[in-house]
């Protein structure tokens, strides 16, 4: 079918799709807040996998410029767009575990599930 | 595992010194340098406690540093202003451009990228020395280590 | 075709639901899943093949970044001289971001 034969020939789009569905699920499901973080660094993992897998070139080399011969260079633009991506979920990340972390100071717990409860007897 | 994080430390930030001032002929630049810098202070803080880790950059150094690393960058720009140019710009302000390959080549580039390298280094530390430390409560009795 | 898919999803639900006693929730979960992979997969086949010099992302900008890089800039390594001279501006809003999560951070965690 051509859904099978354009899926082969593009597997990094369909492989990024996979570990984005995978994140969701994970985020969805367990409880634990840890586990969520984790998640989101996955998602965030497969979008940037998309983005860098378009920028390539059968046949190319690294756009570092060695030499003045005529050859073939990668696409560098969305590499470089990526890195700044890249900055702003490390900081998300940052941000969600000091959260994370004066939680557990107030409750003493990181389980949703238990938070809950904690604060619908009071 | 002490002697051997005491021993590979300074290794460590040979390289990220090395990435983070090649940044315009080899790959790397300025945020995967400054990301090796900072892991090494973290190495050191994790193998011993985190007093020996403190003393090597203190909390007010990191911070004093981070302020530096962004006030750089935009006094940097301003400075292209000044010449002439535009905000942040490289041949049109008069910065020397210089050969190719050289190792200082391209006027506004290598500057740039000492900031940004230098502002990533310390804020990976500071985030690393937050997120570890225990509370100190203040004035009461009960007073954990950091 | 589409019908047969759906009788036989609505058995596999039945039959998950009463003789292995899976919940109900998770059961929907997948199939949600299941059906966003689904749909997402036609996008990917309708995507420029992979790797293709005339792909849409490899128009006159990227061309003009590596034809004349070294001499405007005078850097060798292309994404370096993206990031700071071509697209300085993106870089300054990115260090400005560090810089605000730092002091979130700073000011979440000191509790003087």
């Amino acid at each position: 079918m051509e859904l099978l034969s354009g899926l082969i020939n593009n597997y990094y789009y369909f492989v990024a799709i996979i570990l984005f569905v995978i994140g969701t699920h994970t985020m969805l499901t367990h409880s634990n807040m840890i586990k969520k973080v984790i998640a989101m660094n996955i998602m965030d993992a497969s979008v940037f996998l998309l983005f860098v897998a378009i920028g390539y070139v059968h046949g190319g080399r690294p756009p570092i410029i060695a030499g003045n011969e005529e050859v073939l260079y990668v696409n560098p633009l969305p590499g470089a767009l990526i890195l700044t991506g890249i900055v702003v979920a490390v900081s998300v990340t940052a941000y969600a575990l000091s959260l994370i972390v004066k939680i557990h100071r107030t409750y003493g717990t990181v389980d949703c599930d238990e938070i809950c409860k904690i604060r619908g007897d009071e | 595992m002490r002697i051997t994080a005491r021993l590979v430390a300074p290794f460590i930030q040979l390289y990220g010194i090395y990435v983070i001032v090649n940044g315009h002929l080899s790959p790397g630049g300025g945020f995967s340098g400054g990301a090796i810098f900072g892991s090494s202070l973290v190495l050191v803080a994790i193998s011993f406690n985190l007093e020996a880790g403190a003393k090597q950059i203190s909390h007010h150094t990191a911070s004093l540093l981070e302020s530096g690393g962004v006030l750089g960058f935009t006094l940097t720009g301003l400075a292209a202003v000044f010449f002439g140019g535009n905000y942040l710009a490289n041949r049109a302000a008069g910065f020397p451009l210089g050969q190719a390959g050289e190792f200082f080549s391209a006027g506004a580039i290598w500057i740039i990228t000492i900031f940004i390298g230098i502002k990533v280094a310390s804020t990976i530390t500071t985030l690393f020395y937050n997120i570890i430390e225990k509370e100190q409560t203040v004035g009461a009795t009960k007073r954990t280590d950091k | 075709m589409t019908y047969i898919l759906i009788t036989f999803l609505v058995f596999l639900a039945l039959f998950l639901r009463f003789m292995l006693g899976v919940e109900v929730r998770s059961i929907l979960t997948f199939y949600l899943l299941g059906l966003i992979i689904y749909l997402f997969s036609f996008t990917v086949a309708e995507m420029p093949l992979f790797g293709s010099i005339d792909s849409p992302a490899f128009n006159e900008v990227p061309r003009r970044y590596l034809e004349s890089g070294v001499a405007e800039t005078g850097a060798l390594n292309i994404v370096s001289s993206i990031i700071t001279d071509y697209r300085a501006f993106d870089t300054l809003g990115e260090a400005t971001v560090l810089f605000a999560a730092i002091a979130a951070v700073i000011a979440t965690l000191k509790s003087h």
